[in-house]
C-alpha cells in the first residue's frame, strides 16, 4: 500500500491491526536501489510504540486464529501460497530493485516461499502430544499449544523468501506473528501484507518495519505487552537488546541468541483496550474461514 | 557460492575452499575461468549472474575484508574491484584469494559477500581439523567421487548442514540450523513447527 506524494519516490505504509499506517512518530526510512543508488521508495521507521501497537493487535487476534484448528488455518495458508504464486513475477522484481539480487535467483526465492508455506500447511497436523506410561489410577498426556504472539526478525539477503517463508511455521502452529523485515529490504514484506489482506485476519500477521535499534521484537513497550516468543534469523551476534528492556526486564532472563524466551508471560489486553470489541475485531476472521475452508476440507 | 542467487550474501556461503595439493593448479585455473565468465551487471537482466551488494554499508564492509586480506599477506588472484562497466552501484567483482593462512581474518570471519579463499591440504585428518577450527558451524561442503570418503567426511565436519557435490540446494523439509555459535535450533522441518508450540502435560487422577 502506498500513498501518493507530489514528487519523489512513493511512500509505502506498514500493516498493523488490519490498517495501513505510518510510524507513530512519523519517522521514515529510504529504500535504495543498490544498482542505481537511487531512492525508490520511502517507508515508515517503526519504533517502540509501533511495535507495541502491533503486538497488542496480534494479541487480540490470536485466540480466534488458534481456535480455527489446523485444517482451516492450513486452507488459508494454501490460499496465501496461491496468491504469492500469482504475484511471483512482480514480487521477484521488487526484490531485485530493493536488494540487488539477480532476477533468476529472486524468482527461485518466491517459489521457495510458496513451497515453504505449503509445507507447513501440510505438516501442521503433526503437532501432536503424547501419553506417558500409565499408572492404575492416572492418565498423563501432553498437548502442544501455540505461544500466542511470535515476533520474527528476518535478514536482507532473501527478502521475500524469508518474510513469507518464516511466518509459515508459527502461523500454521496457531500463533499470530509480528514480522520485522530488514530495514534495507522491507518493500516486499509490505507486499506480503497486501497480498494477505482479506485472507489472514487482521492482527494475525503484522508487518512493521524500521531500523534495527528500534526493533525490540515486542519486548514490552508502554503498555507492557510482549511477544511470547522471539525468533531472529541472520547474524552471528547476540541479540540481547531485543528482549532486554520493557516491563519484564526486572524479573525475566534475557533472551539468548536465536533462543526463544519461553518465560515471557502472556498478557491479555485489558478491558476497553484499543482493539474494540471482540465481535467487531473478529468478524473478518469468520468471513475468511467461510470462504476458504470448504474445498480443502472436502478433499 | 550462491553468487548468482544473492551475490555471496548467504549464510551458507562457501568462502573457504580447501583444495588438495594434487589438483590445486588445474582447480584454480578452472575457478578463475568460470568467474571471468560471470555476467556482472543490472540484476533485472535475465542473463545477469552477479548483482550489486544490497546496501552501501555492507558494500563498504566487504571492501574492508578485501583490504584486510591484502594487508595480512594474502594474494588476490582474481576480482575484488569495482567492475569497469559499473561506475555506480554497490558492485564488487567476485574475488579469489590465495596464499591465505588459516588465522587470517578473511579465513575466520563471515564476509557475506563474493569473496573466496583457496587453501590447500594434503592429509585428510588435517584438513578436517582445520575446517572445524572455527567457532562457526552452519554449513560445510564436500566434493569427491569416493562415496565412502563423502560419508566419512560429512560425519567428521562440525556443521549443521553438509552438502556433498553440490552447494546451496536446500530442499523444503530438510532441517537447517547451525552448530556451535551459528544459531540455535532448526528450521525447515518438523522441529521448527514444534518450536512455535509449548508442551503442556496433563495428569488426570481417577477418583
Amino acid at each position: 500500500m502506498a500513498t501518493a506524494t507530489a514528487d519523489g519516490p512513493e511512500h509505502r505504509l506498514m500493516h498493523i491491526g488490519g490498517a495501513w499506517v505510518d510510524a507513530v512518530d512519523g519517522g521514515r526510512l529510504e529504500a535504495v536501489d543498490p544498482t542505481s543508488e537511487r531512492v525508490v521508495a520511502t517507508f515508515p521507521d517503526g519504533g517502540e510504540q509501533d511495535v507495541d501497537r502491533a503486538v497488542a493487535s496480534a494479541d487480540e487476534a490470536v485466540e480466534n486464529w488458534r481456535d480455527l484448528g489446523w485444517a482451516r488455518r492450513g486452507a488459508i495458508l494454501r490460499e496465501l501460497a496461491d496468491r504469492i504464486t500469482e504475484s511471483a513475477d512482480a514480487l521477484a522484481r521488487l526484490d531485485v530493485v530493493d536488494s540487488g539480487n539477480p532476477l533468476t535467483g529472486m524468482r527461485r526465492d518466491i517459489a521457495g516461499a510458496s513451497a515453504e508455506i505449503l509445507y507447513y500447511a501440510g505438516l501442521s497436523p503433526e503437532i501432536r502430544g503424547s501419553t506417558s506410561p500409565p499408572s492404575p489410577d492416572t492418565l498423563s498426556y501432553t498437548l502442544r499449544e501455540p505461544y500466542g504472539v511470535v515476533a520474527r526478525i528476518v535478514p536482507f539477503n532473501h527478502p521475500f523468501k524469508f518474510a513469507a517463508g518464516k511466518v509459515a511455521a508459527p502461523l500454521a502452529a496457531g500463533n499470530a506473528v509480528v514480522l520485522k523485515p530488514s530495514e534495507h529490504t522491507s518493500l516486499s514484506a509490505l507486499e506480503l501484507a497486501r497480498i494477505s489482506e482479506g485472507l489472514l485476519p487482521p492482527g494475525v500477521a503484522e508487518c512493521g518495519d524500521g531500523a534495527r535499534e528500534h526493533s525490540r521484537g515486542g519486548a514490552g513497550g508502554p503498555s507492557g505487552r510482549s511477544a511470547n516468543r522471539l525468533h531472529r534469523l541472520g547474524a552471528h551476534r547476540p541479540c540481547d537488546h531485543a528482549l532486554s528492556r520493557g516491563a519484564h526486564q526486572a524479573r525475566q532472563p534475557r533472551a539468548r541468541w536465536q533462543e526463544p524466551d519461553r518465560r515471557l508471560p502472556r498478557r491479555r489486553p485489558g478491558a476497553g483496550g484499543a482493539g474494540g470489541s471482540c465481535r467487531d475485531e473478529h468478524r473478518p476472521l469468520h468471513r475468511a474461514v467461510l470462504r476458504f475452508d470448504l474445498a480443502p476440507l472436502r478433499a | 557460492m550462491n553468487i548468482a542467487r544473492c551475490t555471496g550474501q548467504s549464510c551458507g556461503s562457501t568462502s573457504r575452499l580447501f583444495v588438495h595439493d594434487d589438483v590445486r593448479g588445474p582447480f584454480l585455473d578452472a575457478l578463475v575461468e568460470r568467474l571471468s565468465e560471470l555476467r556482472i551487471g543490472d540484476p533485472m537482466d535475465e542473463l545477469t549472474e552477479v548483482g550489486p551488494l544490497t546496501f552501501r554499508a555492507h558494500h563498504e564492509r566487504v571492501l574492508g575484508y578485501l583490504a584486510s586480506g591484502l594487508r595480512e599477506g594474502a594474494t588476490l588472484l582474481h576480482g575484488g574491484r569495482r567492475p569497469a562497466q559499473q561506475p555506480r552501484g554497490f558492485f564488487v567483482e567476485p574475488a579469489v584469494f590465495v596464499d591465505v593462512e588459516d588465522g587470517m581474518t578473511i579465513a575466520r570471519e563471515e564476509i557475506f559477500g563474493p569473496v573466496m579463499s583457496v587453501l590447500s591440504w594434503r592429509e585428510v585428518d588435517d584438513v578436517i581439523r582445520r575446517a572445524n577450527a572455527l567457532p562457526l558451524g552452519l554449513t560445510a561442503n564436500v566434493w569427491t567421487n569416493d562415496v565412502s570418503a563423502a560419508h566419512r567426511t560429512a560425519r567428521a565436519l562440525q556443521a549443521g548442514y553438509v552438502y556433498v557435490n553440490g552447494t546451496g540446494q536446500r530442499p523444503t523439509g530438510t532441517p537447517f540450523g547451525g552448530w556451535k555459535t551459528s544459531g540455535l535450533g532448526k528450521e525447515n522441518g518438523l522441529e521448527e513447527l514444534l518450536s512455535y508450540t509449548q508442551e503442556k502435560t496433563v495428569t488426570v487422577t481417577f477418583l
